[in-house]
């Protein structure tokens, strides 16, 4: 209930919020078209009646009323039609920054991998549109129910026994209602082949994807899985409009009768005297428009229901965002250096909704000035580790400590501005060259011989050659003139990246060069090790790296072996060697490779 | 477009949107002909039956003076109860088309967008080169007709649906008032048509300028994508990005905004010139009729419908969405046909009609070939020599950028080499049907696909399921038993966002390599394997080389790594260094050439060598 009435107050607070003029402007439109209509029909039956009458005045009077009535709906649409579209734009970009803002202020990572938060995410994206319409939407509904009793005013005010001519209607708009709850709980069914064939869709125009579909030869299981959906989705459709319009169709067959029974009771009453032709010319004109009036009333209504679901995934995301904050507590700064280490005290953890333990009761010490190297199989928990070290993730028990302070109560953005990390699974940044390197340290993110800089460190001094030293080009494929490169050439960028940050207290390095070649990633290792130890220097920094490639661990001081989430060997690689564990084993494993 | 039309005078307006129209309501027709008969005849009906309602109304008003005149029982009475029941089936018909018509809109619009959606799918998979997937220039093109997902040629036939039943119920009340004066009738719709393509033209502004804009939309986009998608989302945080980017993300927005919010204001007054003829023209109508009715020159009834008639002309002039949604959906049609236009070049769709057989029996030899992308000078193959013998396993080393995806490409007949040529057995590759060839290989790139299915058929691709091929491959990838971790077995999606499961880095890598292995099963003579360890741990990358030569026995092979654990079991390695072949022949005899390889080697083996040898 809570819920409902944040997402209810959200819905109608929003448009106004972004743009107050415009919201209110739509709302008085929708009113004016409403009454001009109405007017308009007034006017029809002053004309008639005064040629009745054989008045001229009142012909002129009809006539003004006519005109005015006229210019107002053709105004008043395009007016509101520049202001609807005015609207709906602004929302779309409110909704889009306003969800990147909430998204980008969560500590943690867990809504990017969880599926409920994405679903969540990926539908107040995709409908945020829905927001834009609410005040209009209302407003059309309260001004067509308006108009709707205004009419059977009118029709109850020439003859008290056509004021049950709503009765009539009732059908009509109960069967438009069901009709459109019907046809939402189709599409509840036909999104999901939607979002299927948007999948194979996509398939199509990516150059991976083009490459498998040719060698494969699946053009045509491909195409046919496609069209696959159509077909299926076009079926669900078919059965379920055929139902819609028959239905809907018998309840205007049902008002049709009833106002071709008040058509009749109206001659009657003419017929004794007690109505004029204009009042006939009246009822026409007011009732042929109901039909459409009610169609605006069922969409107006279905639209607010999409629009309120909308809002409940954003109040929900919104308070999401809000929860984290709270837990956030407060913030301590981080220390200027590392005396001690960081250490791990009994850590354990699961992901969010997985009793599967990654981590258990992990107890380690990142001594400050060393380099560590994480070792294990897939899947022993070392990623685990490093994103626990970087907030992404909070310990499901246990502690971080930073030299005895606990990490959870450290100011994360602080914290991490204290740290650089290189990945495995890197962003390709489609910026300029400088911009991809520079966002390692925003503060530096114009400043060309900090870049080259950082570009050297990363021994990736080759991919500005390739670059032909520009580094205002843009990368990647998605914009006009831009430069694609290789998946190593990427990787170096990212390498680069890490190191844009010139001390930080801790550098964390997850695979970062999997797709780097043998003597590029000698080379870049023997200048970590230099770079680790001139951070150490500086302010005791502790550089970790989590690596499959055993030439490059053993050169770590600290080697930390993990095996289904626990710690099983520490020590240096002779020490493990010695120990003839599972280090020793895998190490053997590999090095066979070389003998 | 967009600058042209204002200026133009009305008889030539834009003739390429005329024509367009045509081509997109004829390709709407054969979609669905049956359907599209059905959506015309309501579309008649809602043009017929209202002039029929107002008629039958104006007649129904003329007769109650007369029945008031005699009386209830009169004959004139008589005829007005007639009329009057008339009048209410007309209406009752009125209504009913309303929702019989949005219905079979509403399927029709569906059926083109399926129609749409498979063209334009159909021209990105259906080349044999995937040239156009690359070439900036043709990457435009694709780019605007994948805009489909967005724009959608859905609202394009609804709207076009909603236009014509507003026009056709306006065409009604039109002929109403020819038959009451022929003058009257030509200058209504001389106004008529003045002010619907104003307002047309005022629209395909709006729509051109933010066709125009989709390039730079498309930046904000991607950066409110790096923001919400999974992907970026822990360096974002590492480097505390959110900000900038948010930031960066609104002021594009606003740039692109601009020119459409400017040009949206302009159409004011654009549109306002295009209305004050229509309302000058209604009320002088309505005007004359009075006054006629006035001098007994037409009669109350004639009066009533013709004041109808011209109230109904008007609704013409409404606007909406709907007419933006028919301008949008109309320019992805006509992109879909550029697009089509373009694949079918020969530089694309690739020539040759020779069937491949078994090739290769003997090798697959690449003489003086060249490459360089399109739009690229820089050659990525340049000059290069390769012999690769059928049957055999090779393996491709080099630096990154040094060409060997590239060569893969053209080995898999991705691509034509810009100079010298690839033959098989002596063949030019040029002269066999390039997809008969491409179906001869099975490969595995570095970015394989995880498609959105289930485990069995991201083996086996769609492609005849024999269980027992499908066991012995999934074994040989290491693989074996995995289906049973699964919830639903081998037909459990690998996805979440389909109900499934998502799989690690390294058992995906597993998947694409059982992928390749069940298509070499079940014929394609060539394996090529891009990076196939990548993701995979120690153990799981000793389990690949242990099997190695079980993989790739009799079986052309070409495999792409870093790791020389999988490099020295292939029969031959070839080195590649600035796009040709430096140095080739056995692990053995490369250590022993003492050159590039045997250097890269050395610097791997030095870190193992000692203790290595003391421990084992």
């Amino acid at each position: 209930m809570v819920k409902k009435l944040r997402a209810a107050r959200l819905l109608a607070a929003y448009p106004f919020r972004i743009d107050a003029w415009r919201s209110g402007a739509g709302v008085v439109l929708i009113f004016v078209s409403q009454a001009s209509a109405i007017v308009a029909s007034y006017g029809l039956k002053f004309v008639t009646n005064a040629v009745v009458d054989r008045r001229a005045s009142g012909i002129v009077d009809g006539l003004v009323v006519l005109g005015i009535a006229v210019v107002v709906t053709i105004a008043g649409s395009w007016a509101a039609f520049i202001i609807r579209a005015g609207m709906t734009d602004r929302t779309l970009l409110a909704v889009d920054s306003e969800l990147a803002e909430l998204s980008s202020s969560i500590v943690g990572v867990a809504h990017y991998e969880q599926p409920d938060i994405l679903d969540r995410l990926q539908e107040v994206s995709e409908n945020r549109q829905n927001l834009a319409g609410l005040p209009n939407t209302l407003a059309t509904g309260a001004a067509v129910g308006l108009r709707l009793v205004i009419t059977v005013a009118v029709l109850a005010g020439t003859k008290p026994v056509l004021g049950l001519l709503p009765l009539f209607l009732a059908p009509a708009i109960v069967a438009t209602l069901v009709g459109r709850r019907w046809y939402n709980r189709a599409w509840d069914h036909i999104w999901p082949l939607w979002r299927m064939q948007l999948a194979i869709f996509g398939l199509g125009s990516t150059e991976p994807a083009g490459r498998e579909i040719r060698t494969f030869g699946i053009q045509r299981e491909i195409r046919r899985r496609h069209t696959a959906t159509f077909d299926e989705a076009d079926r669900m459709l078919a059965d379920v409009q055929l139902k819609i319009s028959l239905t809907e169709s018998l309840g205007w067959a049902v008002f049709g009768a009833g106002f071709t029974g008040a058509l009749v009771v109206i001659a009657h009453s003419a017929t004794s005297g007690g109505l004029s032709a204009g009042d006939l010319v009246l009822i026409v004109a007011l009732a042929t428009q109901l039909n459409g009036q009610v169609g605006l009333l069922a969409n107006s209504l279905g639209s607010t229901s999409g629009a309120f679901r909308t809002a409940e995934h954003f109040a929900w995301l919104v308070e999401y965002a809000r929860g984290d904050e709270q837990a956030a507590g407060a913030p301590v700064e981080p220390p200027v250096g590392l005396r001690a280490g960081i250490e791990l005290r009994d850590v354990s953890f699961s992901y969010p909704g997985s009793s599967d333990a990654i981590l258990e009761g992990v107890d380690l010490l990142l001594p400050a000035g060393k380099t560590v190297a994480i070792v294990g199989e897939n899947g022993a928990g070392k990623t685990t580790i490093a994103k626990l070290l970087l907030r992404m993730y909070e310990p499901t028990a246990g502690q971080i400590l930073v030299d005895g302070v606990d990490l959870a109560r450290i100011d994360a953005s602080k914290w991490r501005a204290e740290t650089a990390a290189g990945f495995q699974d890197f962003t390709r940044f489609e910026f300029l060259a400088r911009q991809v390197v520079g966002v390692g340290d925003l503060s530096h993110i114009e400043h060309e011989p900090s870049i080259r800089d950082a570009l050297e460190r990363a021994g990736a001094t080759d991919v500005l050659s390739a670059l032909d030293d520009d580094l205002a080009l843009q990368l990647g494929r998605k914009f006009d003139e831009g430069r694609e490169l290789s998946g190593g050439q990427w990787q170096k960028l990212a390498l680069g990246r890490a190191m844009m940050r010139r001390a930080p207290l801790l550098l964390i390095l997850d695979e970062p060069t999997a797709s780097l070649d043998a003597i590029t990633e000698a080379q870049l290792f023997e200048r970590y090790g230099r770079a680790a130890r001139v951070n150490a220097g500086n302010s005791s920094a502790v550089t970790l790296l989590v690596s499959h490639r055993f030439s490059t661990v053993r050169l770590a001081d600290l080697i930390v072996v993990l095996d289904r989430g626990r710690v099983v060997e520490q020590g240096s690689h002779e020490e493990l060697l010695a120990l003839g564990g599972l280090y020793a084993e895998l190490f053997t494993l590999q090095a066979r490779a070389y003998r | 477009m967009a600058t042209a039309v204002p200026t133009r005078p009305w008889w030539q307006a834009d003739p390429r949107s005329a024509r367009l129209h045509l081509a997109f309501v004829r390709a709407t027709v054969c979609t669905a002909p049956s359907l599209a008969a059905l959506v015309l005849v309501l579309l008649l009906l809602t043009g017929l039956v209202p002039p029929l309602l107002m008629l039958s109304v104006g007649r129904a008003v003329s007769l109650i003076g007369p029945a008031v005149h005699q009386g209830s029982r009169s004959v004139a009475a008589g005829r007005l109860d007639d009329t009057l029941l008339l009048t209410g089936a007309l209406f009752a018909l009125d209504q009913i088309i309303g929702p019989l018509l949005r219905a079979m809109g509403d399927r029709l619009a569906m059926r083109l967008r399926a129609e749409i959606f498979q063209r334009i799918f159909a021209a990105e998979v259906e080349p044999a080169s995937i040239a156009h997937l690359e070439d900036p220039e043709l990457r435009n093109v694709l780019d605007r007709a994948a805009a489909i997902r967005w724009i959608g040629t859905r609202w394009a036939v609804v709207g076009l649906v909603n236009r014509w039943t507003i026009r056709l119920g306006g065409a009604g009340g039109l002929v109403l008032v020819f038959v009451y004066r022929w003058w009257a009738g030509l200058v209504l719709l001389a106004a008529v048509v003045h002010s619907v393509r104003r307002v047309r033209l005022a629209h395909l502004e709006i729509v051109t300028a933010q066709i125009g804009q989709i390039g730079t939309l498309r930046r904000s986009n991607y950066l409110r994508d790096l923001v919400l998608q999974p992907g970026a989302e822990k360096e974002t945080r590492v480097f505390g990005l959110g900000e900038w980017l948010v930031t960066w993300l609104r002021a594009e927005w606003l740039r692109a905004m601009e020119p459409i919010w400017s040009r949206r204001r302009k159409t004011i007054s654009d549109v306002a010139l295009g209305a004050v003829p229509i309302i000058v023209v209604v009320i002088a109508i309505a005007a004359s009729a009075a006054h006629d009715a006035l001098r007994g020159a037409i009669s109350l009834g004639e009066l009533v419908v013709v004041l109808q008639a011209v109230r109904s002309a008007l609704t013409v002039v409404n606007v909406s969405e709907t007419d933006t949604h028919v301008e949008l959906g109309i320019d992805t049609f006509d992109s879909m046909v550029e697009l089509e236009d373009n694949v079918s070049t020969p530089r694309v769709a690739l020539s040759g009609s020779s069937e491949a057989g078994d090739l290769p029996r003997h090798e697959i030899r690449f003489e003086n070939v060249s490459f360089s992308y399109p739009g690229v000078k820089r050659p990525v193959v340049d000059h290069l020599d390769l012999e690769i013998p059928a049957g055999r396993s090779l393996a491709l080393v080099g630096e990154n950028g040094a060409g060997k995806t590239t060569l893969l490409k053209l080995l898999t007949r991705l691509y034509d080499p810009t100079i010298g040529r690839v033959t098989v057995d002596g063949v030019d590759l040029r002269e066999l049907d390039p997809r008969a060839w491409q179906r001869r290989t099975a490969a595995v790139f570095q970015d394989f696909v995880h498609y959105p299915w289930t485990l069995q058929d991201n083996v086996t691709l769609g492609s005849d399921l024999d269980l027992e091929v499908l066991e012995i491959v999934t074994e040989q990838a290491s693989l074996g038993g995995l289906e049973r971790s699964l919830p639903s077995g081998w037909q459990t999606p690998l996805s979440r966002q389909f109900g499934g499961v998502d799989l690690s880095g390294g058992e995906w890598q597993r998947v694409a390599l059982a992928r390749a292995l069940y298509a070499a099963q079940l014929g394609a003579g060539i394996l090529v394997l891009d990076e196939p360890t990548a993701h995979l741990d120690v153990r799981q990358e000793a389990a690949f080389y242990d099997r190695f030569l079980e993989l790739t026995a009799g079986r052309t092979s070409i495999i792409v790594s870093h790791r020389f654990s999988t490099v020295r079991r292939a029969e031959r390695i070839a080195v590649l260094e600035g796009g040709s072949v430096s140095e080739l022949g056995s692990h053995d005899e490369l250590v022993a050439l003492g050159g590039r390889y045997a250097a890269m080697f050395a610097v791997q083996a030095e870190r193992f060598a000692d203790e290595a040898a003391g421990s084992g």
